[in-house]
């Protein structure tokens, strides 16, 4: 079982979208797919039709009084399953903190799953916070969407750093630009700048659309309800790009 | 957790279209636009997929167009390894080498290429049941098939089959309590079984070295006619495809099964009277003789990237026009051997052989009538010590012919263990196979460097004929057979190690005890 989380220290990047395109990606080529929605907001949950709840909140999940087995909910696509994100995940730091060995809470909580998929995916909230060090302790890869903006890039660089100063080395990191719009010049010139900088770019762009923007009205993947647009194709692309840098499963 | 997915079996379509009317009005399930589809189902001669518990099937909408999906299934059909699209005009057969499931596949199939199985016809009928926020919660789906079997269509079943959903347990457990109700009956068998079962295939249950149990009191002839047929089965089981060649591994299988019968033949002399089988036996050093070309071009071939892969990097490229040249050859060789094997006189042989073999009439030597196990006791003893003989007469100074002499009298002794395998326990068996299997090891090694650098100075030879000739090809090839003859001496040096093994007191031993007061498998038991 491979964990990928989506993840960025700023919000409004595509996490979601990266997040639940990859998955059904994943689910669609036959692959055990888990998406884990951390987000109190719950729009990856939105997208799936499934209800944002979860038994006893974060406090039964974090003390572990229910199998995370038992919270999963089927989505309407074959392989891939939700597990739903739920209010109280907003105050999940502060429960971390109350737990023994907090960073560790998480892989701890996925570790029963691993014969059942084969992916897990995590859509993370932004910050930097106790949740996002448990995430980056349970995580094998970190796919990073990056607006080709200068605040954006501003914080991929505050999370290399966190990474080098803390030692993270047990998750591989895969950058790529997301929203990117190739009719604004700033963009175009990050988007050839960036890479020579940090040479994990991804060479997939997901382009600024209409099409990603239509999921929330959809509810669903962009390849299902325009699977010829560019935006899905730029998905699937990116899946076989990410998938590259995973083990066979 | 992959949830159970009841299948129900419904006798006729027209109760089937009845049962789907009672389900809606009971049900808030609606229908889907039906859809129609082709599966054609795949694997190796020898069912590699099949012992992995494994399927490939390709599935293609034929009410659409343009959708078309190769997925690689586990054996009962429940789970998606993984699938991948795939040109809907192409067989998987031609486009395996561009799909994107090769990698994944390869490791199992290689050498072996992939065969369709069958093809059915299938229809579905879909029903949705969505909760309030219009989320999928139950999937229902209405599938009758069809085999296409010499251009016709057969029924073969229509099933009701239930999906539920992970986490939302209630609509499924109302659909199945309906379902028994009306007195259905709950499926265990898969489509890919039934479908077996109609066609009588039987997947996983070829054999190339069969497994032959002999009657230990019976009479030697008796005996020799059975390890013949069982060599002859392969190679009838081999012989279309050793023609066709949609893989190496036909060609491979008929030859050993030709050499094991061969063998046979010339090592039980005196069980049939020699003028009944001389010309069997001139027939099979034909066949030899007419499938080693192919073969050892086929070897080459399959070897050839751990041959560029031995070179330095930058004169691995330099290989190449090596490679087309063996290409070239085998083409050409595969043809005459295709030929050879629809001629006049193979189909002559094989008909006369087929006569010598169903017939029940005794033979009239005393070698035929002696009980087998005698027979076979005395003559794996007498091939065990040619083999010591030869074996312990060489030394550092004896000439290379010498242990290509000693692997074909191991070969022999080791064809004659497997004739006769069946005859004592298993277990004291194995305690003499054992050193046998790595001096062979040693020896093939040793005799496959000499070969193939004996070839490569030939093909050396063949390829500075033609214009223009690449020099660095030249170059790599030399370099190769350096590399080969390296190899050939660290063979020959382990030699020792391994016929020490061999010819150990206690191996000694186990064979004296075994082969010379033959004991019953009943009174070990």
């Amino acid at each position: 079982m491979q964990i990928l989380a989506s993840y960025n220290i700023k919000g409004g990047v595509g996490k979601t979208a990266t997040s639940v395109n990859l998955a059904f990606h994943s689910a669609h080529e036959g692959a055990r797919t888990l998406i884990w929605d951390l987000d109190p907001q719950g729009a990856a949950t939105f997208y799936f039709r499934v209800r944002p709840k979860i038994k006893g909140g974060s406090r039964a999940l974090l003390k572990g009084r229910h199998d995370l087995a038992d919270l999963i909910k089927a989505t309407d696509h074959e392989n891939l399953d939700l597990l739903p994100s739920d209010f109280s995940y907003r105050t999940m730091d502060l429960l971390l903190d109350d737990t023994k060995k907090p960073n560790e809470r998480l892989k701890t909580l996925l570790s029963p799953l691993a014969g059942e998929y084969d992916y897990v995916f995590l859509d993370c909230p932004p910050g930097l916070t106790l949740l996002s060090e448990s995430i980056f302790e349970a995580a094998n890869v970190l796919v990073v969407p990056v607006i080709p903006t200068s605040l954006s890039l501003r914080t991929l660089k505050q999370l290399v750093e966190f990474r080098r100063k803390k030692q993270l080395r047990n998750f591989k990191m895969l950058v790529f630009f997301s929203m990117a719009d190739r009719r604004k010049q700033l963009h175009r010139d990050l988007m050839q700048m960036m890479p020579r900088k940090y040479p994990n770019f991804l060479k997939t762009n997901i382009p600024y659309s209409t099409e990603i923007e239509r999921m929330g009205i959809e509810r669903a993947p962009v390849s299902c309800f325009a699977e010829n647009s560019k935006s899905a194709q730029a998905y699937q692309e990116l899946w076989q790009e990410v998938k590259a840098h995973l083990p066979a499963w | 957790m992959l949830l159970k997915r009841p299948h129900y079996q419904i006798p006729s379509l027209t109760e089937a279209q009845s049962l789907l009317e009672r389900i809606k009005e009971q049900f808030p399930l609606t229908e889907l636009p039906s859809q129609h589809w082709e599966y054609v189902y795949y694997d190796t001669f020898d069912s590699r997929l099949f012992k992995n518990q494994q399927l490939l099937r390709q599935e293609t909408r034929t009410d659409v167009e343009d959708e078309s999906w190769l997925c690689w299934l586990s054996l009962t059909g429940n789970r998606v390894l993984q699938r991948g699209r795939s040109p809907v005009q192409e067989s998987v057969i031609e486009q395996l080498p561009s799909i994107p499931l090769r990698p994944l596949l390869e490791p199992i199939l290689h050498p072996r290429s992939l065969l369709s199985l069958f093809k059915i016809s299938v229809h579905q009928q879909w029903l949705v049941w969505k909760n309030k926020d219009e989320k999928t919660v139950l999937r229902v789906m209405l599938e009758s098939t069809k085999l296409f079997r010499e251009n016709q269509l057969e029924d073969l079943q229509n099933r009701l089959v239930i999906l539920p959903f992970r986490g939302y347990p209630k609509p499924s457990q109302q659909i199945n309590r309906f379902c028994r109700e009306e007195g259905l009956e709950e499926l265990n068998e898969d489509l890919f079984q039934i479908v077996c079962g109609k066609l009588e295939l039987k997947p996983g249950s070829y054999q190339p070295k069969p497994k032959l149990k002999l009657s230990p009191l019976g009479r030697t002839d008796q005996a020799l006619r059975s390890i013949l047929r069982a060599s002859t089965k392969v190679m009838d089981l081999n012989h279309q495809g050793t023609i066709e060649a949609p893989d190496t591994e036909f060609l491979h299988d008929f030859r050993v099964a030709c050499r094991r019968a061969r063998s046979a033949l010339n090592q039980l002399k005196g069980v049939f009277p020699p003028e009944q089988i001389q010309d069997f036996r001139d027939d099979f050093a034909w066949l030899s003789d007419r499938t080693g070309p192919t073969r050892d071009l086929d070897v080459y071939l399959l070897d050839f990237n751990s041959y560029q892969a031995q070179l330095p990097e930058e004169q691995q490229a330099d290989l190449e026009a090596f490679r087309e040249l063996l290409q070239t050859e085998n083409a050409k060789e595969q043809k005459l051997l295709a030929k050879d094997l629809q001629s006049k006189r193979y189909q002559k042989f094989r008909s006369n052989w087929e006569d010598f073999l169903t017939d029940q009439t005794p033979s009239t030597t005393t070698g035929g009538a002696a009980e087998v196990r005698k027979t076979a006791s005395r003559r794996l003893l007498r091939s065990y010590h040619r083999c010591l003989a030869e074996g312990k007469a060489i030394d550092h100074d004896s000439p290379d012919e010498a242990l290509h002499d000693l692997r074909k009298s191991c070969k022999k002794l080791r064809y004659l263990l497997e004739f006769f395998e069946s005859l004592w326990p298993a277990k004291e068996f194995q305690g003499i196979l054992k050193p046998l299997k790595a001096l062979q090891e040693d020896l093939g090694q040793f005799n496959d460097c000499s070969v193939q650098q004996e070839s490569l100075k030939n093909f050396g030879d063949m390829l500075a004929k033609q214009q223009p000739v690449p020099a660095q090809t030249l170059v790599a090839m030399g370099m190769l057979v350096s590399t080969l003859n390296q190899r050939q001496a660290e063979a020959r040096q382990r030699f020792q190690a391994s016929f020490s093994g061999f010819a150990s007191t206690r191996t000694q031993n186990r064979f004296n005890l075994l082969f010379q007061q033959p004991i019953l498998v009943e009174e070990l038991n």
